[in-house]
């Protein structure tokens, strides 16, 4: 993975610095809460519920043993002893003082690792497939362009002050893991026939309160071009995107009003005057990226061991976690393995500062020290010998991290909602408990097959909702909390937006309702291989109406 | 308010029109680009120097020509936190290549200073008050940056 520079470690030191002296003048009263406010933004600090909250950045979300382990110091030293990873592979400490950020900052630094622009209306963390380098699907792994863009984008002169925040995502598969669909910019890697790396770039995509899906503005982009195309986009985004009003100021909205056609018609007319030599990557330093991601030195072992098989077929709870959360690794012998942060009835995305240490040493023993977040709030050790599999499991079990439940219906993305969110208007994570422990059962979680339920505490669509295969939204109705329902959304290649189904239910309701919309799907799928979208797409929503309305 | 260049207060001989004030025949004078659209005739035999101000929504590329013979140009912030000047001066700079100087006038908070002179504007015509010691400390944390732009004095790599 990417290990910092002289360069790179001198830029976050001083940007460490220059936020200690933003909190120092605000704390001395020299600068206002109002000229602060956009500062600590840029710095990932918001001002929560309870407390401010601290998001630090995970570029990509390919963490080291060692970061890891700083992350579960400051969760001890600074916070309640936990941490909370997001679906922008960042994590989020709850509890920090504003007096500490700017140390906490500093022990960041001593690791290459940073909060810059994990908030604000600038550039925010590039995400990527979790499964970046090793997925048998890709062309090629993303994160070099990822990294590349990241250093881009960390304090850009012109886009710091963006009419709303700038999301990008980069996946090198065909199967999109990162949502590249629901983001500013969406970008896929590609090879043409004659085998140069280049890029097919989407824009305006989001979610929030116009959910939309992005449009494609390019074929096919060269290497050399992409940072000066980016410029590009986000020139005729900053002057042009909306200022007058928050909730029409993303580049959706611009898109959407000037048509996908007007929209690169401007880009194309910045992108043909720009001076774009000093806009490249300077010369040689794709290359040196990619330096750091080349392959670990996999070994050569034997695919499907014996002592694999043995123990699956001994110990069915070791069976079903190797079923759910293990994925196929395109080195023969090695695999995926996925590590759920959603205990039946925990907080979705949680990990203690405990955790994070056994997880940092297990990736050393078992992963090459490395270790991924992946934007459905759980973790990746994405290099693990198969017949090592058995022993990793047996040391996540103590630790209550084997749930075998990875794409199953109780692996939801769950916004923090009203339990710490200032903006929220229903609590989201008790409706995920309460959903996680009527769908407890392994054999029927099993039986349900691949299932995304995703839950936002509010309008802002931070759980994902609208690309759930189930969606549920938390609002508020004359002071009581209510939940809206959608069907048939898709965060993935095939990304859609899910519709709503019909009247809220309280909150004491929801997983009875989830809970008949499931059996409903149980009951119309033709063969236990028919997963639940391809129902939805072939029943339409009438009869899961039916059977969630029919008796009121 | 104040003049900010290169970390101090100046004075110096600009004075700024706004749409409608009569046009003096000499001294050096900053109009609204609108205006010099009207008067250009008129203007080209003015004695003092011209200098244009250039509101946020302007499209720099369209007026390259009259940019071409200004001696100054100004862009706007009308809140620190509307960004379209910096990807204005950006374009006058980079793209349509113009030397002279550049200032913004408007809503300049120091911890933007470093941005803005790093899309290459000169100085500061500011609306707030003007602290040089915070200025100096504040402004200049940041010795590397990873952009490389028109007047870029920070450390980039490669
Ligand atoms: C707890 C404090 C949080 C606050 C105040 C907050 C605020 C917001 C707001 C206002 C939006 C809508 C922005 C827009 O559409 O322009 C948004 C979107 C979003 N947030 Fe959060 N959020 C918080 C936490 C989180 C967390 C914990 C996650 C990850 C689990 C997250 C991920 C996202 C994502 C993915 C989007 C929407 C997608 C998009 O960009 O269109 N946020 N957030
Ligand atoms: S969706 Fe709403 S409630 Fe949930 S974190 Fe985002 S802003 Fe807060």
């Amino acid at each position: 993975m990417y290990v910092y520079d002289d360069f790179d470690e001198k830029f976050v030191r001083e940007r460490a610095a220059q936020f200690r002296d933003q909190v120092e003048r605000r704390l001395s009263g020299k600068l206002s809460e109002a000229h602060f406010r956009p500062l600590r933004l840029m710095n990932g600090v918001y001002l929560q519920l309870h407390a401010y909250m601290l998001r630090v950045a995970v570029p990509y979300g390919t963490l080291s043993s060692p970061q890891l382990r700083q992350l579960a110091m400051i969760a001890t030293k600074y916070d309640k002893g936990y941490g909370h990873f997001t679906t922008r592979q960042n994590i989020q400490f709850n509890w920090p003082k504003l007096k500490d950020l700017p140390d906490i900052l500093d022990d960041l630094a001593d690791v290459g690792m940073h909060a810059i622009q994990t908030s604000g209306n600038c550039i925010r963390n590039v995400t990527s497939d979790q499964w970046a380098g090793v997925a048998a699907d890709e062309v090629t792994d993303p994160r070099p362009y990822a990294e590349l863009m990241r250093q881009w984008s960390s304090l850009h002169p012109e886009f710091s002050y963006l009419p709303r925040k700038f999301k990008i995502a980069i996946t090198g598969a065909e199967s999109d893991r990162a949502a590249i669909a629901f983001h500013d910019i969406g970008i896929q890697v590609l090879k043409n026939d004659a085998g140069e790396i280049g890029f097919a770039v989407y824009v305006g995509g989001g979610l929030g309160r116009t959910p939309m899906v992005g449009k494609k503005i390019r074929d096919f982009i060269s290497l050399d071009d992409l940072l000066p195309y980016l410029v590009a986009i986000l020139r005729a985004y900053n002057l042009e995107g909306r200022r007058d009003n928050k909730y029409k100021a993303r580049i959706k909205i611009l898109v959407h009003e000037t048509g996908i056609d007007g929209f690169k018609a401007k880009v194309e007319k910045i992108f043909d005057g720009l001076e774009k030599d000093k806009l490249r990557a300077p010369a040689g330093e794709i290359e040196r990226i990619q330096g750091f991601f080349d392959l670990p030195n996999y070994e050569t072992v034997e695919p499907n061991p014996e002592t694999l098989t043995k123990a699956r077929s001994e110990n069915a709870a070791f069976d079903s976690w190797v079923k759910r959360n293990v994925a196929t690794h395109k080195q023969a012998g090695y695999a995926i393995a996925n590590i759920s942060l959603k205990p039946i009835a925990g907080i979705p995305g949680d990990a203690t500062d405990e955790q994070m240490n056994l997880v940092a040493d297990l990736a050393e023993k078992y992963s090459f020290g490395e270790i991924r977040v992946t934007h459905e709030q759980n973790l990746v050790l994405a290099h693990v010998k198969e017949k090592e599999l058995f022993e990793l499991w047996q040391a996540l079990v103590p630790a209550g991290l084997a749930t075998a439940n990875i794409g199953a219906i109780t692996d939801m993305i769950t916004c923090p909602g009203l339990d710490y969110c200032a903006l929220a208007t229903a609590r989201s994570i008790p409706i995920a408990q309460k959903i996680s422990e009527k769908f407890a059962d392994q054999k029927r979680q099993e039986d349900i097959g691949d299932l995304k339920v995703k839950i936002s505490g509010c309008i802002n669509a931070c759980g994902h909702h609208h690309a759930g295969h189930i969606g549920i939204l938390g609002l508020d109705k004359k002071g009581e909390e209510y939940y809206q329902i959608t069907l048939g959304g898709s965060g993935d290649e095939n990304a859609a937006v899910g519709e709503i189904l019909g009247p809220g239910f309280s909150g004491d309701d929801v997983a009875g309702a989830i809970d008949t919309l499931v059996n409903r799907y149980v009951e119309l799928r033709n063969e236990t291989t028919e997963t639940f979208l391809e129902v939805v797409k072939r029943v339409g929503l009438e009869p899961f109406k039916e059977a969630l309305y029919a008796n009121n | 308010m104040p003049i900010i260049k290169d970390g101090a207060i100046i004075v110096d001989s600009w004075t700024m029109l706004d749409e409608e004030a009569d046009v003096p025949s000499s001294a050096d004078i900053i109009i609204p680009l609108n205006v010099m659209l009207e008067k250009a005739d008129r203007l080209s035999n003015h004695s003092g120097r011209i200098g244009l101000l250039i509101g946020n929504d302007v499209a720099v590329e369209d007026h390259a020509d009259l940019i071409a013979k200004a001696d100054i140009v100004v862009l706007e912030l009308p809140a620190f936190t509307d960004g379209r000047a910096y990807s204005q001066a950006r374009g006058l700079r980079e793209d349509l290549g113009f030397e002279k100087e550049l200032r913004v006038k408007g809503d300049v908070l120091v911890d933007q200073a470093a941005y803005l002179l790093r899309c290459g504007f000169d100085s500061f015509d500011f609306d707030g008050e003007f602290d040089a010691e915070t200025w100096k400390k504040s402004s200049g944390i940041m010795t590397t940056g990873y952009q490389r732009t028109y007047k870029d004095e920070l450390e980039t790599r490669g």
